[in-house]
């Protein structure tokens, strides 16, 4: 079930992407919307490509299968996600004081709105796991 | 935590690799345990005792100060 959603996703990203480029050479679009195109494309093969190595590779596919149930693996990703939260609103706090030096007073307020929601994504995050647990 | 896993999988001649096999982890997990880098669950210290036929606390060493 999981797999197939999966590769219907996949093959989403392939149609989307190459709507995006039709659309594009058709209706004269920015290149912004070919590029994402391209990208959508190339991100859908790689899956693809994945899916076909799981499915015809029993080796791979039990390699893949505890990878992803390891729970060194899960405490790892979880213990990264919070380094990388906590250095995003580290580098956005000193971001926001060195442009507001700067001049730069629109990115200043923007940089620190991020750092604001960040924070408030954090509280909201903590009261509902700490109901759930 | 302090434990006993590589000893008493190098006193049965157990590979890492067969080790992570049979408990369902990476090879990584059993190398990381082994050298006390990693805690691991309460489930998966289970499975450790179960599959060298000991209690818990015959292969973690629970000390004080880690708690």
């Amino acid at each position: 079930m999981k797999n197939n959603r999966r590769i219907f996703l996949s093959i989403f990203w392939v149609l989307l992407g190459i709507g995006l480029c039709i659309a594009y050479f058709v209706t004269k679009l920015d290149e912004y919307w070919n590029s994402l195109g391209i990208a959508f494309i190339a991100v859908g093969i790689v899956q693809i490509m994945r899916w076909g190595r799981y499915m015809l590779n029993p080796e791979y596919r039990k390699k893949m299968e505890v990878e992803s149930k390891d729970e060194r693996n899960r405490y790892l990703a979880t213990k990264a996600w919070a380094w990388a939260g906590y250095l995003f609103v580290l580098i956005c706090a000193i971001a926001c004081i060195v442009l507001h030096i700067l001049g730069q007073n629109t990115l200043s307020l923007v940089t620190s709105s991020g750092v604001c929601l960040l924070i408030l994504l954090y509280w909201v995050s903590y009261l509902v796991l700490k109901r759930k647990y | 935590m302090k434990n006993r896993i590589e000893e008493l999988r190098k006193e049965r001649g157990i590979l890492q690799e067969d080790l992570a096999k049979s408990l369902g982890v990476s090879r990584q997990t059993i190398s990381s345990l082994e050298r006390g880098r990693y805690n691991p669950s309460i489930f998966l210290a289970h499975n450790i005792a179960v599959y060298f036929g000991m209690t818990i606390e015959d292969i973690f060493i629970f000390e004080e100060e880690a708690l």
